[in-house]
């Protein structure tokens, strides 16, 4: 059944149709473009994001007054380092600026590593800052003075997806750019040593500042694992564009197989062409349609995401306010790949296959004289 | 036949340019760069830029 | 060897229906070896069904259909299929080419289902359009061939795999006179291959043509000797 006579037959049947044809291809290539594109957008985005969690502390601790972040003294560090279980509590500043001249705000994170006039500034800020002539020298206005700091180093590329908007500051720079106290902080970092304890100490320190927020680890970590929830808005309208598509393909399908090609497979069946012969040769058809459509997709996603870094389609996962020039990590999740191929080709190969056989196993001597 | 054939080899050599392209991205340096910067940035979030809250929001609802 | 035996041969249309009717009642008809039969009657009178029916393109409601001591009639699917192929070749009154298609790629359409070589498989197809007389225009496509061209592309198409029984559906009806003659001429051909040639018309051109050999006439369903 399946000889080389059958399959070049078929090849040239498939490009007898192929205006037919190609409205299928193209559009299945499109819908597994986008999906995979998304794919390895959020998958990409992930990896790198779980690196930077193997060295989350095990509780963070935030201030809150009226639902609004807060400093927190001293005297935080002292009750947190007192609960049974805490090896070490580190006090971190870390706030927002807002670089007023371009309307952006930069995450300005205190880092004990440099010295009072240091700075270490992620790319986009960088760019944000020399648009402005910022080159050497950036200058913090606050309500009482300007600071002046030299910009020393860039934040390698590589470090894009958490340092693009961020300037680290020796902690006492960054609490005067953000207006703190000396004894001030903005975050507290609880080192508990028995992961069974992280919850009881997480408990006790709201139970002794019930405005503040406790995080864990094992909630850091989940909050980075769930960041592409799949009922999020900019996923539903890519799922429901990608469903909308696939309809229109799966019409086209139908169509193939209806109107004139039901007289071909007539004809056909009376040059003695069985049941499974018709089959067969809308089955190698659509297979190489489909996999051809789906191969092309998946490669075409690929090039776009990980060699050209997804322009337009990253600003949706990353936002476009401050230019992020992030390199995704080539991240290929085979089984989701293989979801997409299991969904999307069975289908595309059903919706022909069984109009054909319907159409086959039916009284062909009518068909043939119309 | 010989469209099949030259339809495979096509394919065989933009998969094979991906593959190559895979393993020569400095995927380790890249996680040392961003391991490196978390020992300092502990609980370092995703840096996102954008205008408003509410279009975060409706990206990552979570 | 192909001796066609139809015994009892009935054809209900929408059975169990008001609107059921015979196409054809008890039809018993023997067309020996390499006889050229035409089937006579006016349209409706069962010639098409008939030939059908002998085809395998279609199943009888009742009766037996002897093909080579085969019941072809109660073949499965895969065998019936495989006898039309080898050994039917159909000529249809509208032609039934593969448009979008050449002359040649419409002829090689049976040998898809062989495992013939590219020679053997160019042999073939040259030798089916020399016999219709259509090799001068082997790449063109079908839809710009003429009513005269595209039956005798119909034709080469129908005896490429060589078979010992043709079907002629009303083969004239789409012709001027010129190229009804050429079909008669090809008819001819048919003749001394020691085909057996079943042709259903109402075309007076087959009147006393002295290369048929019985002419039976049909009519409401039924065969008048």
């Amino acid at each position: 059944m399946l000889s080389k006579n059958f399959v070049e037959y078929a090849i040239l049947l498939l490009f007898k149709d192929r205006n037919d044809h190609l409205f299928s291809f193209l559009i299945f290539s499109f819908i597994v473009f986008i999906l995979s594109s998304v794919l390895f957008i959020s998958d990409s985005l992930q990896y790198d994001l779980i690196q930077s969690i193997k060295s989350q502390p095990e509780i963070v601790v935030e201030n809150t007054r009226a639902g609004r972040a807060y400093q927190m003294h001293e005297g935080y560090v002292y009750d947190a380092s007192k609960i049974t279980g805490v090896s070490s509590v580190e006090g971190v500043v870390e706030g927002y600026y807002y670089f007023a001249q371009k309307r952006l705000w930069f995450h300005i994170i205190g880092d004990a590593r440099l010295a009072k006039n240091e700075m270490l500034i992620g790319q986009g800020v960088q760019k944000a800052m020399a648009e402005l002539y910022y080159k050497d020298e950036f200058h913090f206005l606050t309500e009482e003075r300007l600071i002046k700091v030299k910009i020393n180093k860039i934040a390698p590329k590589g470090t894009n997806i958490l340092s693009n908007d961020a300037i680290f500051l020796n902690p006492n720079t960054a609490r005067a750019v953000l207006g703190m106290e000396m004894d001030e902080y903005s975050k507290l970092y609880v080192s508990v040593p028995n992961p069974n304890e992280v919850g009881n100490v997480a408990l006790k320190i709201v139970e002794i500042y019930p405005t503040a927020k406790a995080t864990t680890q094992a909630d850091a970590i989940g909050a980075v694992r769930h960041l592409y929830y799949y009922k999020g808005g900019i996923f539903m309208i890519l799922y429901v564009v990608s469903l909308v598509s696939f309809f229109i393909l799966l019409k086209n399908q139908i169509g193939l197989v209806y109107g004139e090609k039901k007289k071909e497979i007539a004809i056909l069946r009376s040059l003695g062409f069985c049941i499974k012969d018709i089959i067969a040769l809308k089955f190698i058809q659509n297979t190489v349609v489909s996999l051809s459509a789906y191969l092309l997709g998946v490669a075409l996603s690929y090039i776009y995401v990980f060699m050209f870094n997804a322009p337009y389609l990253r600003t949706i996962f990353l936002g476009n306010e401050l230019e992020n020039s992030i390199s995704l990590t080539p991240v290929v999740d085979v089984n989701l790949l293989f979801l997409i191929f299991l969904f999307g080709v069975i289908p595309f190969l059903a919706f022909v296959i069984l109009p054909a056989w319907k159409i086959a196993i039916s009284d062909m001597s009518e068909a043939v004289k119309s | 036949m010989k469209f099949l054939a030259m339809l495979a080899a096509s394919f065989s050599l933009i998969y094979c340019v991906m593959a190559v392209h895979m393993v020569q991205f400095p995927t380790q340096k890249k996680a040392e760069e961003i391991q490196a910067l978390s020992l300092h940035v502990k609980d370092a979030k995703a840096s996102l830029s954008f205008p408003t809250n509410a279009y975060q929001r409706f990206v990552y609802a979570q | 060897m192909s001796k066609i035996l139809i015994e009892n041969l009935h054809k209900l249309y929408n059975p169990n229906k008001p609107n059921a009717f015979y196409a054809l009642k008890n039809i018993n008809l023997i067309v020996e070896d390499a006889q050229i039969v035409i089937l006579k009657g006016v349209s409706g009178s069962g010639k098409s069904t008939l030939l059908s029916l002998i085809g395998g393109l279609s199943k009888p409601s009742e009766g037996k259909i002897v093909i080579n001591e085969q019941n072809i009639a109660k073949l499965p699917d895969i065998m019936s299929s495989a006898f039309r192929h080898k050994e039917i070749g159909f000529i249809f009154q509208s032609f039934n080419l593969l448009e979008g298609l050449s002359v040649y790629q419409n002829i090689l359409a049976p040998l898809a289902l062989t495992t013939l070589d590219k020679e053997a498989i160019h042999e073939k197809v040259s030798r089916a359009m020399q016999l219709a007389n259509i090799e001068h225009k082997k790449d063109q496509n079908v839809g710009s061939l003429s009513g005269g061209e595209r039956q005798r592309c119909a034709i080469a198409r129908a005896v490429v795999m060589e078979p010992e029984i043709i079907l002629a559906d009303e083969p004239t009806a789409n012709l001027d006179k010129e190229n009804a003659l050429i079909f008669i001429e090809i008819l001819k051909k048919f003749k001394a291959l020691h085909k057996t040639v079943i042709i259903a018309t109402h075309d007076t051109l087959f009147d006393d043509l002295g290369i048929i050999d019985r002419c039976v006439q049909m009519r409401d369903g039924e065969l008048l000797e």
